[in-house]
């Protein structure tokens, strides 16, 4: 039974059940997650001293948050194709579904802000601008807080 | 009251669990109809009993053994929709659903089609619902209703609500999710006449999607780990 976090891999976020039938069994599961976004974290600040500045992504009201969940859940392979309109797409979601979470806990927006963050580490990360690199690092490190608050 | 129905269902654990309740609770099933190719394993489970606030299963026999005490008619057909015509000609109009997937015009035109969602409604519509209720008020809830066309939407016929605590130690997919909604149906077919299903309506609702295996496993750590 392998215990790595397999939801970030580019090929199997190609598969259109992959949060269908999860296979969470093995015991070490939260901490591959865990070690694998850390691993993600580290990658995407590697040589990056960007300063951080996230004025310029769009943040959803909670209309726009609603309806892109919607869209994002059940068109999910929309979602894949790495291209840069896609990729602010989601770092939007992503944003808005953190500003979010930082007020009241939502349940549904935290497990897609989970699959929302899945995709996008799935993306090559050295394809990222620095910029973007350095904001979906801030986003998995708030994901990574707010997870360990759970447990 | 619901006085005689048609279980119509998949091989799977909702069935087996309504079967057994209409054995053992007097359940008013007129007639079953199964459909699809799927097998049932429940050799994890033999011999074991499930008891939640107050609601026991035993898994004791197979499916097919235990299909021998109703009058029953098998369709290798994967889709419910399809066997519109065979149905139609029964006199009964309620069917009790345990199968999957999206129920068609005809049907719930022609039909009571009683459904058991595991969600409070109709705040919790959707999928993977009692992850999400759980999680989020240490509740797990179910809901029958009579189905229309649109997701988890018709006329709310009671519900039951069951604390985290009660959960302890159930296997959530394969066995308490089952066992809540034959315990919601058991409370629809033989009421409790102290039990008020009075509820106070929630407007708040949105739809649900399959939650992210990482909640999934919070959730059940919860569940299993309870007495670390």
């Amino acid at each position: 039974m392998s215990s790595e976090y397999k939801y970030s891999d580019p090929i199997e976020q190609l598969n259109p059940k992959l949060y269908s039938k999860p296979d969470i069994s093995s015991e070490n599961f939260i901490e591959s997650y865990r070690q694998s976004r850390l691993a993600s974290v580290t990658a995407l600040k590697l040589n990056n001293n960007t300063p951080l500045d996230s004025s310029h992504i769009y943040i959803l009201s909670g209309d726009e948050i609603e309806k892109s969940i919607k869209s994002f859940e059940i068109n999910r392979n929309d979602y894949l194709d790495e291209k840069e309109n896609t990729i602010q797409k989601l770092i939007s979601l992503s944003m808005s579904l953190k500003l979010s979470l930082e007020c009241v806990m939502d349940f549904q927006h935290l497990s897609t802000f989970l699959k929302v963050n899945d995709t996008l580490l799935s993306f090559n990360i050295k394809k990222h601008d620095t910029l973007n690199a350095a904001i979906i690092a801030q986003l998995v490190e708030f994901e990574l807080r707010l997870l360990g608050k759970l447990q | 009251v619901i006085r005689e129905f048609i279980l119509v269902g998949l091989r799977n654990f909702r069935t087996y669990f309504y079967l057994k309740s209409c054995l053992e609770y007097g359940w008013p099933c007129h007639k079953v109809i199964i459909y699809g190719k799927d097998k049932l394993n429940i050799s994890n489970y033999l011999n074991s009993q499930f008891i939640l606030d107050g609601f026991s299963i035993s898994i004791d026999m197979e499916i097919e053994q235990l299909l021998k005490n109703f009058e029953v008619e098998y369709y290798v057909e994967n889709n419910f929709n399809k066997l519109f015509d065979s149905i139609n000609k029964e006199k009964c109009r309620n069917i009790l659903f345990s199968g999957a997937g999206k129920v068609s015009h005809e049907f719930v035109t022609n039909f009571q089609v009683i459904h058991a969602h595991p969600g409070r409604l109709p705040e919790y519509k959707g999928s993977t619902t009692f992850y999400y209720s759980l999680l989020k008020e240490q509740m797990l809830y179910c809901s029958t209703f009579i189905m229309n066309e649109k997701l988890d939407s018709g006329e709310i016929l009671n519900e039951v609500q069951v604390p985290l605590a009660e959960c302890l130690n159930i296997p959530i997919d394969d066995i308490l999710d089952p066992l809540v909604r034959a315990k919601c149906v058991n409370e629809l077919m033989i009421p409790s006449p102290q039990k008020n299903n009075e509820r106070a309506g929630n407007k708040n609702h949105k739809i649900y999607y399959k939650i992210h295996p990482v909640l999934r496993k919070i959730l059940l750590n919860k569940l299993f780990n309870h007495m670390s």
